[in-house]
């Protein structure tokens, strides 16, 4: 058992840190709804100096690009905090399950000291 | 460069025109471009400059790169399905811990939970090429409208009143004048910002519910040395 519980904290481990990848790679893409979305109102066509009387805003299309965003920005936020949770909860897993064979192994020892003493 | 990159510029010089034209002389009364105005809360150069900067590639990249992502949850729980040989508190500790994370994970079953973090993460990458697809498609087809202003006798009316000194915005009786011509140009342009609009509003409504916070948080209690009520652990030989 020991063998095996030590191989599977480890596994743990190794998947723990795989997905506190995954949250940092995730905080990277929220840019990406700005360079995908953010731009509303500062597009090619409004850039121009010819443009002729503007409205101060995009209106409802505006709106509706800001809002994508926003809920993009918030939804990779919250798969960020996931992903890191889910590597904690890992973590602490291995690391119960090391303490755990680190007991048992105690547990052993201690059996297999008393046995010569108890026999004699 | 797709297709609305390409037919931006010359639109942005017909669109100033028009929009010079619709808030200096108005429009036609009962034009279907008065509605379309109300509904739209923009000019159409205005519409159409903010639509040339939402571009699908940064979103449908984030959907790839999320993707690969759903594999480190699948993993994790398989580690998590592997059963050890043990018996006691501990051990029925550990067990009922990597249920539940397991379950929190992917659901626990074959295919990721919707309410899972796995399947959160699945539908954040979905959201994401959702929202590529319609910019994708809805640049096409502003791009197919823009071209065909373009070319349109309307266009060339706005040109060649604004090119004229002491135009009249009217035009002669009999004749269509320029601000009937940019009314017309608006109201096509305004249409298809006003169907872009509702479609990436009604995706915007659609994906919401996915994307909430994964559900059925339960606090674990991770195993540890004397979990349980007497602390006893049981060895098997």
């Amino acid at each position: 058992m020991d063998a095996t519980a030590q191989l599977v904290a480890a596994e743990l481990a190794r998947c723990a840190d795989q997905l506190t990848g995954t949250a940092s790679q995730l905080t990277g893409l929220r840019d990406n709804a700005d360079r995908g979305l953010g731009g509303g109102l500062s597009g090619e066509l409004s850039d121009a100096a010819d443009g002729g009387p503007q409205a101060a805003s995009a209106g409802r299309l505006g709106a509706l690009t800001a809002a994508l965003g926003r809920q993009w920005r918030d939804t990779v936020a919250q798969r960020a905090a996931e992903a890191d949770e889910a590597g904690r909860r890992l973590a602490e897993t291995a690391a119960g399950l090391r303490s755990v064979v680190g007991a048992y192994r105690d547990v052993d020892l201690t059996a297999r000291r008393r046995q010569p003493t108890e026999g004699s | 460069m797709d297709v609305l990159d390409r037919v931006a510029a010359p639109a942005r010089e017909l669109l100033a025109r028009v929009d010079a034209l619709l808030v200096g002389n108005g429009a036609p009364p009962g034009h279907p471009v008065w509605p379309l105005l109300r509904q739209v809360r923009a000019l159409p150069g205005d519409a159409v400059a903010a639509f040339v900067a939402v571009r699908p590639e940064p979103l449908a990249a984030a959907g790839t790169a999320i993707r690969p992502q759903l594999d480190g949850y699948a993993e994790a729980v398989d580690v998590l399905a592997g059963r050890l040989d043990w018996s006691g508190p501990a051990a029925q500790a550990y067990d009922a811990a990597r249920r539940t994370l397991a379950t929190r994970l992917t659901g626990g079953g074959g295919a990721a939970d919707p309410d899972s973090f796995a399947g959160r993460l699945a539908a954040t990458a979905g959201y994401a090429e959702a929202v590529a697809d319609w910019a994708a498609l809805s640049r096409a087809g502003l791009a197919a409208v823009l071209a065909e202003a373009l070319g349109s006798a309307e266009a060339v009316t706005v040109r060649t009143a604004a090119a004229e000194s002491g135009w009249s915005a009217f035009g002669q009786v009999g004749s269509v004048g320029p601000a009937d011509a940019a009314a017309t140009i608006a109201a096509a342009v305004l249409t298809a910002i006003l169907e872009i609009t509702e479609r990436g509003e009604e995706l915007l409504e659609r994906w919401r519910p996915r994307l909430a916070p994964a559900g059925g948080h339960r606090p674990i209690d991770v195993a540890s040395p004397g979990a349980g009520s007497d602390g006893t652990i049981r060895l098997r030989y």
